[in-house]
């Protein structure tokens, strides 16, 4: 999950260098913190939003398959 | 990567003169209309196997990293390409309920493969399951629109994703006696199809 969620991020950002993705595993939930550099935030979050929630969507189903629920945070730069 | 915007006073011309300075063949290329006047045609030219790599490299990369096996078919079709993903056990996952998932893979491979070329535009399916719908959804549209004629009564579709409610709005645009619309909000929105009064 966190490689797809750094492949994703990567593939969208001007700098994939600044791109990072930190796991913090509970019992049932794993929280993925993604971190981007200044000014690709906007990437990110897209157009009202939308691809944000697109990722969080993939997220989500991906996660179907591990049995955890996933929730991604986006953090502000 | 080499797409071309060139200008011509006919849709031939244009394309001859891409051609020339593509070192190219007529069905080597990608052909999109981007104007079409009386006596000007411009047109954008790209080499069809250079950008069916860039969108299987993006869309193999994806699938990689969610673990996961499987392959993708690129063609094209009038300029556009379409990329049938699919992959040994997470196709209905990815498609989701009413295809809701497989909106969010179309949005997210379009970015990714507009960061890398911004003319490339690419229509995302998943064993098929988009072209399956939307082929019933025109039947069912063109059917159903025959219905409300007959009987003046409006008739609502299910809850859609945008892209197949354009299916039917686009089935349905030009036809006589009918008219579509859009009612509810977000992931409820239902197209209807109403009968055109009569003035």
């Amino acid at each position: 999950m966190k490689e797809l969620i750094e492949h994703i991020a990567k593939a969208l950002v001007d700098n994939p260098d600044q791109v990072e993705v930190r796991e913090i595993a509970g019992e049932r939930t794993v929280v993925y913190e993604l971190k981007v550099g200044p000014g690709d935030i906007g990437k990110i979050i897209g157009k009202e939003g939308k691809t944000a929630k697109a990722l969080r969507t993939i997220i989500t189903a991906a996660s179907m398959k591990s049995g955890k629920r996933a929730v991604l945070e986006i953090l502000e730069p | 990567m080499k797409i071309l915007t060139v200008e011509g006073k006919t849709r031939e011309e244009a394309l001859k003169k891409a051609l020339e300075e593509l070192g190219a063949s007529e069905h080597e290329v990608r052909v999109k209309v981007v104007e079409e006047g009386e006596d000007r045609v411009v047109l954008e030219v790209g080499i069809k196997a250079e950008e069916v790599k860039l969108i299987k490299e993006v869309i193999e990369g994806f699938i990689k990293s969610m673990g996961t096996t499987g392959g993708v078919e690129v063609i094209e079709r009038e300029g556009v390409y379409y990329a049938n993903i699919v992959t040994g056990e997470m196709d209905s996952i990815l498609i989701g309920k009413a295809g809701k998932n497989l909106e969010a893979v179309q949005h997210l491979l379009a970015r990714m493969i507009h960061k890398r070329n911004p003319k490339i535009d690419v229509v995302i399916d998943i064993a098929g399951y988009r072209e399956k719908r939307e082929r019933f959804l025109r039947a069912k549209a063109r059917a159903f629109a025959e219905e409300v004629k007959r009987t003046g009564i409006e008739y609502i579709f299910e809850p859609l994703p945008p892209s197949f409610r354009r299916v039917i709005h686009l089935e349905l645009a030009g036809k006589e006696g009918v008219r579509t619309y859009t009612i509810g909000e977000g992931d409820l929105k239902k197209v209807v199809i109403a009968p055109k009064r009569r003035r």
